[in-house]
């Protein structure tokens, strides 16, 4: 239940009912039986965070254990964190409102850079001391995964454990060794010590890291246990893997208020700037009855008239069309919406389609991320104009009047003959729907181009790239807005400061810790959100700290440069990425992990199994 | 195709659930009580439900309606019955009946207020002022209206729209017994009144609990 104190701030903030916690399926348990408290954090709002999957998934494997429970903790906003700070009311976890100061493992998943403020804002909320080094005694334990842990530096010195790849199975092993080494009475380092030679764990404070006169990494030295590269765990089989069979439904309405039906992990495609690409190697599919039984029960379960698939790229599912007959055998008489997101232009079939309007017409979006052809091929997305031309001319005669178009400014090798390609091609689309005999009757076409900023991230073959200043970004965005004649066609970008940040801490080092913890003191938080970024605050912390934050996302790696991740193994070597960034220069394409192996080494995760190749 | 109308209530957490949630809340509802809805034959299908008076952020309620279009020969009992498996904590389903008023024809609403103050002076002193100011001819407040499709501010008599009140002092508390005008064309929120009152007398409560209790027709029945 939630505390008295905090009820009668309730009313004083916008959106209470993202402090209340009671939503159907959240899990309610007898304390006094439990051994492990465990308070999984997500250091965003509660409408972002409710429709993060993974946070869905960990919570009911948690609490389907007896002898732990598993708690939401959200971001405040910052009404209620002046609300919170002003009586006195520590950061709670929403199902019990107790203290997360009093929980015995504190968990944050990072999927975004620009969350990092709002892990320190959250502990400082909970009263928690920020630095892993100040936290002498065993618990509260304060743990973090996610995609942004593959280089998990920049928040390094606050973090006691990092847990690398996919948690399923490696939350429990920590829980289990944690009930150990807390009956035991072990010190906090024992158990440190006994998690490093674990593979899926990273223990940053059992690593020495010592830097050269140029300010790159001269060495990284582990000490005690720790392992000199410390790996990324993978479920081997997706079948057999735990899936929840309910969902918490939230009261107030969410970003993704749907069922969330994973369908695959990891990507064929190897798009050279994609993080996603290359961090969830290697392919497994879960097979389609499986996936059909997972959303039917938590379609029950929850009442939600809407089944999202969830991969990096729908179409390239083996089993997508006898996946859609048997969910549509039952969704068309329940009512229930089925949608299909990243689905991709070269294998987009009228079938796919007409199942895709069986009960609701959602928007279509397709991503040729650039606009011509040269650096189409230099970062790998193997689309053709062609293939553009004649998915949108499908989707016309199938009745849509608009596509959302997604681009990146700021790719490695573009020029702005390229940036103006963006308008071409959008101009072509427009040209298309308006040639095209079947079009919808007496309606207009809108075309919406998203064109964010190329941010260079670890673990991709661009990870020794400069990144765009922020002026050449400015430049671009103007030369494309100049470049467009029509107005069909709208144009979105992102703010370039923005970028800007997530590059520096996306490849940053553990000293941008300190300007971290600074820029938080100024009042740096939700960074992610427009309103609330403010650069100057940063830019006053970066100077105040002496560190150059251009040297980290400006700045082109030698390949022979140690990288603040080098100690981390996500399971695809070094030598192959060296192999695809050098290819990119040459504008030379990889195929796809289906018609040719590239060889990336990520399948000995999975014991040399991946199922792009059978 | 029948017409249900739905008595809940809404309580602890649910308070701070806005309408639209509520309305959200019971789609989903529906679905997972497997009731045989009517779905509507628009482009875009969806089940009919309908309610007959939103309900302010931060207020509890005995007194919730809502109407649904069923199908087939579900009874009222089984619908209660199946409806009561699958709320969540806060919505209770009181009593489920074929409708006899139209919603139009709620015209005022009961509550009950109870106010917390600092201390039993202060509530003695509110107690006092706000009776008689309740009791008097005109209490002015300021209230956003429409003119045509425009919002404008307008003043507004609360007197006019106070059909009952009952007022009495229990220690630091202050519990008042409202039945005030309520429906789709005059309506007046429990909440504005104490804020005007609380403004006239410059004494703020430190807490407040509203209830809605009763819906009531002209004639003052109970809406059912």
């Amino acid at each position: 239940m939630i505390p008295q104190k905090v009820e009668n701030i309730l009313l004083k903030v916008q959106k209470p009912g993202r402090y209340v916690g009671g939503e159907l399926n959240s899990v309610i348990k007898d304390k006094s039986k439990i051994d492990l408290r465990y308070a999984f954090c997500f250091p965003d709002t509660y409408e972002i965070g409710m429709s993060h999957l993974g946070m869905k998934i960990l919570y009911s494997l948690v609490n389907e254990r007896e002898d732990a429970w598993c708690e939401r903790v959200f971001a405040p906003w910052v009404d209620m964190e002046e609300q919170m700070r002003e009586n006195n009311i520590p950061l709670y976890a929403l199902e019990s409102g107790d203290p997360v100061k009093d929980f015995d493992m504190i968990g944050f998943t990072l999927q975004y850079e620009l969350s990092f403020s709002n892990v320190l804002n959250m502990l400082d909320l909970a009263q928690v001391p920020l630095y892993s080094k100040d936290r002498e005694s065993l618990t509260p334990l304060v743990v973090a995964g996610g995609p942004c842990v593959c280089n998990a530096e920049p928040i390094a010195d606050f973090i006691d454990i990092i847990m690398l790849g996919e948690g399923e199975e490696t939350t429990n092993e920590l829980l289990d060794l944690l009930k150990e080494h807390k009956k035991k009475g072990s010190s906090k380092l024992e158990f440190l010590c006994e998690v490093a030679k674990i593979d899926g764990f990273y223990v940053p404070s059992l690593y020495d890291v010592e830097y050269n006169e140029d300010n790159t990494i001269k060495s990284v030295t582990p000490k005690y246990t720790a392992p000199a590269k410390a790996v990324k765990r993978v479920v081997k089989d997706l079948d057999k893997a735990f899936y929840p069979k309910s969902f918490i439904v939230p009261s107030i309405e969410i970003v993704h208020d749907r069922v969330t039906a994973e369908i695959f992990r990891g990507c064929i495609r190897g798009c050279r700037f994609c993080q996603a690409g290359f961090i969830y190697r290697p392919i497994r599919e879960k097979s389609a009855d499986v996936v059909e039984s997972q959303s039917k029960c938590l379609c029950e379960t929850s009442g939600y008239d809407e089944i999202s698939l969830c991969s990096l790229s729908t179409s390239d599912y083996t089993q997508i069309e006898p996946l859609l007959d048997k969910l549509l055998s039952w969704t068309i008489d329940d009512k229930i919406n089925v949608a299909l997101p990243s689905l991709r232009v070269d294998n987009f079939s009228d079938e796919l389609m007409q199942k895709l309007t069986a009960v609701r017409r959602a928007g279509l979006t397709f991503a040729p991320e650039a606009g011509t052809q040269r650096l189409r091929d230099a970062i790998n997305k193997n689309v053709t104009e062609e293939e553009v031309m004649t998915t949108v001319t499908k989707a016309f005669s199938g009745g849509w009047t608009g596509v959302k178009l997604y681009f990146m400014l700021g790719l490695p090798t573009e020029t702005l003959d390229d940036v103006a390609g963006i308008a071409e091609l959008g101009q072509k689309v427009v040209n298309a729907f308006y040639q095209n005999p079947d079009k919808p009757k007496g309606k207009g076409v809108t075309v919406n181009i998203s064109a964010s900023s190329f941010v260079p991230k670890p673990f991709t073959p661009f990870q020794w790239e400069p990144q765009d200043t922020m002026e050449q970004l400015e430049e671009k965005q103007k030369h494309l807005r100049e470049s467009v004649t029509t107005k069909k066609i709208n144009i979105s970008t992102h703010l370039t400061p923005t970028s800007f940040l997530e590059g520096v801490f996306a490849r940053g080092d553990r000293r941008l810790s300190k300007v971290m913890e600074l820029a938080w003191k100024k009042g740096c938080r939700f960074d992610g959100w427009d309103d609330q970024f403010d650069f100057e605050k940063w830019t006053e912390a970066f100077e105040e700290c002496g560190i150059d934050p251009h040297f980290y996302a400006n700045r082109r790696r030698s390949f022979d440069e140690i990288l603040p991740w080098d100690h981390l193994d996500y399971g695809v070597s070094k030598k192959f990425l060296m192999k695809e960034n050098e290819k990119a220069h040459k504008s030379e394409t990889t195929k796809n992990c289906r018609e040719k192996c590239a060889g990336c080494g990520a399948n000995k995760l999975n014991g040399g199994e991946c199922h792009a190749m059978c | 195709m029948r017409c249900v109308r739905i008595r809940f209530s809404k309580t602890g957490r649910m308070i701070y659930i806005s309408h639209l949630d509520i309305n959200r809340l019971m789609t989903r509802a529906v679905r997972r009580a497997k009731l045989p809805m009517w779905y509507t034959e628009g482009f875009n299908p969806h089940p009919y439900i309908a309610f007959a008076l939103p309900l302010s952020l931060g207020q509890s309620s005995e007194c919730e309606y809502m109407d649904i279009r069923i199908e087939g020969d579900m009874t009222n009992e089984q619908v209660k019955d199946a409806l009561s498996a699958v709320m969540p904590e806060g919505v209770g389903i009181v009593s489920v009946a074929d409708p006899v008023f139209n919603a139009n024809e709620i015209a005022s609403a009961g509550y009950a207020v109870t106010l917390e103050f600092a201390d039993e002076n202060e509530a003695e002193s509110f107690c006092y002022s706000a009776d008689a100011l309740m009791s008097g001819d005109e209490l002015m407040a300021e209230k956003m209206g429409k003119k045509g499709h425009r919002k404008v501010l307008k003043q507004v008599n609360l007197i006019e729209q106070i059909f009952g009140k009952e007022i009495t002092l229990d220690g630091s508390k202050v519990i008042l017994s409202l039945n005030l005008a309520a429906g789709n064309s005059v309506n007046l929120n429990p909440s504005l009144l104490i804020e005007t009152l609380e403004k006239n007398i410059q004494i703020s409560s430190k807490q407040q609990h509203i209830v809605r209790e009763d819906l009531l027709t002209a004639s003052g029945k109970s809406f059912c």
